[in-house]
């Protein structure tokens, strides 16, 4: 097993973080077109002369645009930024999934935290006597929080309902804090 | 679960992120002009008219008093080499996938475990339980040795442990059968928008 911990906790964390793929080769098909499109343009420039004397021509005329700062200066500059800024979040943040991860004794185990949610709400339900859409269970990386609309008159032990959420998800080695609010206002039976 | 290079990915993202965002300081700067972007402006084309010196300098005046010939062509395979990099880049995103699972040499040869056994044997087992939806395997190479990932959907009020347990069955018949350690990785994957017009109970 110890062997092949270093293989879990790779798979594992693979696993639980973006891999930024899709905006890699998003940006490097872009890329490709923008270089393919200069190449086209370089091949025409070196074989027509006129071809260069034209694009001469055309980056002094952009110059002297620049120069005298078009309205659409700044929003373009903008745009480019806030897409810049995307893409350096992109490349920095760690972009964890909404999943969780263990390695157990035979194997790595790794759970979508809507299964888990569904498993407490579940759990809840069945031993508390609360119907499933009275129930709203957010599962986060760090803890589980229960929301509890009671039936109108019917009271709620919030004890019970905390016992039961904890152990839902012991059972499976995926124990958090549990937070149990419940509403105020209940529903009509 | 692949062998996608994730730093190359991010650092593509880093790289071109900050190539925009100067380029789009650089463009509103441009237009604001305040006092000391003009000083920095002012520095970069120094900077820019040093540079043209130093190559005038290299290329013994050749360069830029040509009729643009020679920075063409260099710029022509600066693109070249840059297309065919973009080009790797994308073709080289995925793989690592294996169709081996288990390989075992001794004198008198080699025994290979195909994917597919240990689809039949864990991922097969697993579908037939009335509490999972469906069940799938798929086999990576992880530094340089298989891996397998067994993805489960479970039903509606499936009992967690329950299926967990039933996993390590299979895991345990898996390893009788294979006669080596694989690592395992169980997915418990949540239900899609079409799984929830599933009904709650198999029936046969």
């Amino acid at each position: 097993m110890t062997g092949n911990e270093a293989v879990y906790r790779r798979v594992l964390r693979r696993e639980t973080h973006a891999s930024r793929t899709g905006p890699a080769v998003l940006v490097a098909v872009v890329l490709a077109l923008v270089f393919l499109c200069g190449i086209v343009i370089g091949i025409s420039a070196i074989v027509d002369p006129e071809l260069r004397r034209i694009g001469a021509t055309a980056a002094n005329s952009a110059v002297t645009v620049l120069r005298e700062s078009p309205p659409w200066l700044v929003p373009s500059g903008a745009l480019l930024l806030a897409l810049g800024m995307v893409l350096i979040a992109l490349a920095l943040l760690p972009g964890r999934r909404s999943r969780r991860a263990r390695v157990g004794p035979r194997a790595g185990v790794l759970v979508d935290l809507s299964v888990l949610a569904d498993a407490v709400a579940d759990r809840v339900s069945a031993r508390c006597g609360i119907e499933r859409s009275q129930l709203d269970v957010t599962v986060t990386r760090w803890s589980t929080r229960v929301r509890v609309t009671p039936t109108s008159g019917v009271p709620i032990d919030e004890s019970v309902v905390r016992e039961t959420a904890h152990e839902s998800l012991a059972e499976i080695g995926f124990a958090t804090p549990i937070r149990v609010a419940v509403e105020r206002k209940g529903v009509v039976a | 679960m692949n062998a996608t290079n994730r730093f190359l990915n991010r650092a593509l993202l880093l790289v071109i992120g900050c190539v925009l965002a100067a380029g789009g300081a650089a463009l509103i700067l441009a237009a604001m002009r305040p006092p000391w972007a003009s000083e920095l402006l002012g520095f970069g084309a120094h900077l820019l008219r040093r540079g043209e010196s130093a190559i005038e300098g290299w290329t013994g005046g050749a360069f830029l008093s040509s009729d643009g010939t020679v920075p063409a062509v260099i710029a022509l395979v600066a693109l070249l080499i840059l297309l065919a990099l973009c080009i790797a880049f994308i073709t080289t995103r995925g793989g690592g996938r294996s169709a081996t699972v288990v390989r075992v040499d001794s004198t008198q040869g080699s025994t290979q475990i195909d994917r597919s056994i240990a689809e039949a044997v864990v991922a097969g087992q697993l579908r037939e339980r009335a509490d999972v939806l469906s069940a799938s395997s798929a086999s990576f190479r992880v530094r340089r040795a298989p891996a397998l990932i067994i993805s489960l959907r479970v039903r509606q009020r499936a009992e967690l442990p329950r299926v967990l347990a039933a996993a390590e069955r299979a895991m345990a018949d898996w390893g009788q059968l294979a006669g080596s350690e694989v690592p395992i990785v169980v997915h418990l994957a949540g239900r899609t928008w079409r799984d929830r017009w599933r009904a709650a109970t198999r029936v046969r």
